[in-house]
């Protein structure tokens, strides 16, 4: 992120996210080379407007992205990672009220699981930030990723909790993409190089 | 005109099995807890004695077909249960008894029932009492007799049956499930594509109740064990 100047792809986010209904949920679509950017840049916007962020990590160590979110001027605080990643290299698990740390990608039921009890442990405005369908996809069976993801948003919805899901343009299975997409309130084609 | 439910039931104090039973399991009844090795059967049954002597002020009886009191406590040293503080406070007995002496068995079972007023019964392995008899028809009738007998002491009873891995039914003798009023079944389910183990419940049977036939994911914590009704097993 630059010195103050806002970019125009976060200024496009910035648009994109006001006035949000109680329940949204947003699909994400961007380059390879820019989801982290993208992903910061919605997280940072919604905790700076007193969201709660859940965000489901199967890319990277829940120590890992507390570092960047701090480098990125994210309030931490704000955050609670439900880690895919550290119990399966069985390393960098630390005791910690903001970690929920998960044996794999693929254990959709204690992922399912995981997001209700941080649904209901955290209060105020929240949102689930899913990084990313496309990791996502590599650890699971479409139709049942699918299904997983189905029921994931009917809770959101039913709760009245925001969500983002971010995945990677052309490298994500067309059914699942199509198939979640329709379950979303919109959908944002996104990258870090795109014009004001 | 819709009939009232007056079905009394008790709270079991495992989170999530009231919305899975109508508020719980029926007062008084013999239930069956069935499950292969590592399901959490011991663990579901001490948390219902656990609570009902420390929350309900509805003592306890656990009766040991295979370990000593000090080896039960032993298995529930990881939880937050102070059970020991119980047996002093004569919430919780915990016995083992010896199956040779079978005859004494519903003697002892209603003794230790009357002399602290339990209200909570567990039987573990209630599914080794068939290992006793010589025949299926001598089986058969003792357990039927046993149910029948442990109805009398108006204990709410959970009676864990062992299964052997890849056994469909839930009792060692495929008769048992026919004469107690309500089946709960633990299972551990193998996910393939995860190599790993999802542990879940299914309300099989449960009389006079309208119970869901959802299969529920389960967890073991530090508190016991955690249903969780509204999610899915994927």
């Amino acid at each position: 992120m630059n010195n103050g100047k806002k970019l125009p792809f976060e200024e496009r986010l910035e648009k994109e996210f006001k006035d949000l209904p109680e329940g949204w949920i947003i699909l994400l679509e961007t380059g390879a080379e820019d989801a982290l950017k993208i992903s910061l840049a919605a997280i940072k916007i919604l905790t700076n407007k007193n969201y709660n962020g859940i965000i489901l990590s199967a890319s990277r160590p829940c120590s890992n992205l507390f570092n960047v979110y701090e480098k990125n001027n994210i309030d931490i605080k704000k955050i609670f990672i439900i880690d895919c990643i550290c119990k399966t290299q069985n390393s960098g698990i630390k005791d910690s009220e903001n970690v929920i740390y998960l044996a794999a990608a693929s254990a959709l039921t204690n992922i399912a699981i995981a997001i209700s009890k941080a649904i209901e442990k955290i209060k105020g405005n929240k949102f689930i930030f899913i990084d990313s369908i496309t990791t996502m996809l590599i650890h699971n069976k479409p139709d049942v990723f699918a299904r997983f993801t189905h029921s994931i948003l009917t809770k959101m919805r039913m709760n009245g909790v925001g969500g983002i899901l971010i995945c990677l343009e052309n490298e994500t299975n067309k059914e699942v993409r199509a198939e979640i997409a329709q379950l979303c309130d919109k959908v944002i084609k996104i990258g870090s190089r795109m014009q004001a | 005109m819709k009939k009232m439910n007056r079905i009394e039931r008790i709270e079991t104090g495992i989170p999530g099995l009231n919305e899975l039973t109508e508020g719980g399991i029926p007062s008084g009844t013999l239930n069956i807890l069935a499950g292969h090795c590592g399901t959490g059967k011991s663990t579901f049954a001490m948390q219902f004695l656990y609570y009902g002597a420390k929350e309900k002020n509805e003592p306890g009886v656990y009766i040991s077909l295979e370990e000593q009191p000090e080896e039960v406590l032993e298995n529930f040293d990881r939880f937050n249960w102070d059970l020991e503080d119980l047996i002093k406070k004569k919430k919780l007995s915990i016995i083992k008894f010896e199956l040779h002496k079978f005859d004494s068995l519903k003697q002892v079972i209603g003794d230790e029932i009357n002399r602290i007023g339990a209200k909570r019964l567990v039987i573990d392995p209630f599914s080794l009492i068939t290992a006793y008899f010589n025949n299926v028809y001598d089986t058969r009738k003792a357990l039927s007799d046993l149910a029948r007998e442990i109805r009398t002491f108006n204990c709410t009873t959970l009676a864990i049956t062992d299964l052997k891995e890849g056994e469909q039914s839930f009792s060692s003798t495929g008769f048992e499930e026919f004469v107690v009023s309500g089946v709960i079944s633990l299972d551990l389910i193998l996910k393939k594509d995860s190599n790993s183990f999802i542990r879940t419940i299914l309300i099989r049977k449960m009389a006079r109740t309208n119970h869901s036939l959802k299969l529920v994911p389960l967890e073991i914590g530090s508190d016991g064990i955690s249903l969780y009704p509204d999610a899915e097993v994927f």
